[in-house]
């Protein structure tokens, strides 16, 4: 029997988004690979503290929802990655082992994973990996760049603004002046690289506004402040593909009482507004109630901007609708959604483990794409010295 | 929702309209413990309720409080969010200690005061603690040893729990600084400056802060009334929610 080819799933991390990014790896992840039944599953766990672990007890969401996580990682000792043309994991210990890695699945969310940084770290080992490429993921997780990136593609944005910690550190109230005259109350006020809503903060008033500057000041260094959209109706488009792409259903979710669809109402509320199940499955409209032609409107905005953006593998775009008006915004695009969305995809009728299995197909295809490319170009240029 | 007060992310609720009662937590708990008793406060009051630094949704601080820097963080959030009198104070445990602080250092002046299971009183440690505490602390020391420091949590934990200690050892090593600070300062004499009317509320098996120190701030805090709590512990607000609600809805008409 050939042996099974290693896929490493690489998920936690120095972000805000850590422990979703274990619900994410483990639920919607590691266990549709297992249940495959095709690939050797090596669950790589970068704890808060940045340092990568692997045990195969990573596998368990038990492990980390239990409250002995902390204990098991002082007994751990953290693994040793060789770049030897592609990439070899070196677990520790009496059993001491080295795994060559045959593809990657990134499941981390939020910054130093989601944000580019490990897609570079793995197109540099020159193997697959699954999801956007870094420069897709770059663009994705700055809401500003994204929006930037619509704009430039001809899709309709909401007016906005934005600053930088150091400026308005220096001089609040000229930043504040300029924002008042520039834009219209009420205002969303949003870190630009942070995802799952945190940080954000809708504001009405001059008072509010400094206030929600300084909250997502303290997440980052860079602020967007945008218009709220009237008669709101918010969606998301999954879609997976690389050059071709194929969308979900559009999904529209729930918003709390202060107008903004935040983490807890993500994640924490188990979508007790919509008598859904748990977490991000039970908050939402799936497939969204939308009238007229804004149902096959709202995937082709999100396709193009999904191809604006070369995003690859899988996305969700989401879309804010003005539901007089009939107008659709670009609102941000999330490289990798929580838990895969694969609530949606069940539903639209791709299994988690269909999902999964084509997200791989995918990287494997951009794999070689990528490898026809000439890398290198030969000159004479060293015999000079 | 989310406010920066002095550089430090603190996560908080405000909901109904009216005098505000100002609603403050235990150590390790959440403004979320104070659900039932906002549903009813709600209808005739302004609730404002928070998450104390390092609990809930609000951040850990970067270096060690001390109780009056928690004292301190209260004031900040209230002039932050634009609240100029409060009109009662209903806190719990560690809640209850800052609000001695605030209250008895004059920095606050509250209508009236609900104490629950305050903490705040510094007891003695019994000699069985007091051995265990000393061995969990050298055997830090011996941990550190090479080949010795990957079992030296586990250890460390199951010595803790001996000496009634695992709140320390939970926090975590960045907050174990500031809960030294925090409970080794003893409240009692900042109590009897307490003017307020103050209502003081203990569950009968509290095992944490025992009926002793109600009784402590009962006799320190002139005119206070001091209720007891029957079937309930620490935590006598969740185990007797309905006695307590009583007794709070009887002090504050």
């Amino acid at each position: 029997m050939s042996k099974k080819e290693t896929i490493a799933v690489f998920f936690g991390g120095v972000s805000p988004e850590h422990d979703i990014s274990i619900v994410t790896a483990i639920s919607s992840v590691i266990r549709p690979l297992e249940l495959d039944g095709r690939y050797q599953v090596l669950p790589i766990y970068i704890s808060k503290k940045g340092i990568w672990y692997s045990d195969s007890s990573f596998k368990k969401i038990e492990t980390f929802s239990g409250g002995g996580i902390s204990e098991l990682l002082d007994k751990l000792k953290p693994v040793s990655v060789t770049f030897d043309g592609g990439l070899t994991i070196e677990k520790p210990g009496l059993k001491r082992s080295k795994i060559k890695v045959g593809i990657a699945f990134p499941a981390m969310h939020g910054g130093n994973g989601e944000d580019g940084s490990l897609m570079g770290l793995l197109r540099m080992a020159n193997i697959p990996f699954v999801g956007c490429d870094m420069p897709a993921s770059v663009i994705a997780m700055d809401k500003l760049l994204a929006k930037q990136v619509a704009e430039a593609n001809g899709t309709p944005v909401v007016k906005y603004e934005y600053l930088y910690a150091d400026a308005f550190a220096e001089k609040p109230d000229k930043i504040i002046g300029e924002l008042e005259k520039s834009l219209e109350y009420p205002l969303f006020v949003k870190p630009t690289h942070l995802g799952s809503s945190i940080g954000i903060s809708r504001v009405s008033n001059r008072k509010e506004l400094q206030n929600g500057i300084e909250v997502a000041l303290y997440y980052d260094n860079k602020v967007l402040v945008e218009e709220a959209v009237p008669n709101l109706v918010e969606v998301t488009v999954p879609i997976i593909g690389n050059e071709v792409m194929m969308p979900a259903l559009v999904e529209r979710p729930l918003i709390n009482d202060n107008n903004v669809f935040d983490f807890d109402t993500k994640y924490m509320n188990s979508g007790k507004k919509s008598g859904g199940k748990h977490g991000s499955q039970g908050y939402s409209e799936l497939p969204a109630k939308l009238p007229g032609k804004l149902y096959e409107a709202s995937i082709d905005i999100a396709r193009s901007v999904y191809k604006a953006a070369e995003c690859e593998g899988i996305a969700r775009v989401d879309l804010l609708i003005d539901s007089k008006s009939n107008t659709i915004y670009f609102n941000e695009i999330n490289p990798m959604p929580g838990s895969l969305y694969s609530h949606n995809w069940r539903k639209s009728g791709i299994s988690n483990v269909e999902l999964v299995a084509k997200l791989i197909e995918l990287a494997r295809q951009r794999y070689e794409k990528h490898k026809k490319l000439e890398k290198t170009f030969s000159t004479n240029f060293l015999k000079q010295f | 929702m989310k406010i920066v007060v002095n550089n430090q992310l603190i996560n908080y609720s405000d909901e109904g309209k009216g005098d505000v009662v100002l609603l403050l937590h235990g150590w390790g708990a959440s403004l979320q413990t104070f659900d039932a008793m906002t549903n009813s406060l709600v209808r005739n009051y302004r609730v404002v309720r928070l998450d104390f630094p390092a609990f809930g949704g609000s951040p850990r601080p970067t270096n060690s409080w001390s109780v009056g820097d928690y004292a301190d963080n209260i004031i900040g959030f209230l002039d932050k969010i634009g609240i100029k009198k409060v009109a009662v104070v209903i806190a719990h445990s560690f809640g209850g200690r800052v609000t001695i602080k605030l209250a008895g250092e004059g920095k606050l002046k509250p209508g009236k005061i609900i104490l629950i299971d305050s903490g705040g009183i510094r007891h003695s440690s019994s000699p069985r603690q007091r051995a265990y505490k000393l061995l969990a602390k050298t055997g830090k020391q011996v941990f550190r040893i090479p080949g010795l420091n990957k079992v030296g949590d586990a250890a460390r934990r199951r010595l803790y729990q001996g000496a009634g200690a695992m709140d320390y050892f939970e926090v975590g090593d960045e907050m174990r600084e500031t809960f030294i600070r925090i409970i080794n300062e003893d409240v009692r004499d900042i109590a009897a400056n307490i003017q307020h009317p103050t209502l003081i509320i203990w569950g009968e098996d509290d095992k944490e802060t025992p009926v002793v120190d109600g009784e402590i701030f009962h006799d320190k805090i002139s005119g206070s009334k001091f209720k007891i709590i029957t079937h309930a512990g620490h935590f006598a607000y969740l185990d007797q929610p309905d006695e307590v609600m009583k007794e709070i809805e009887s002090f504050l008409k």
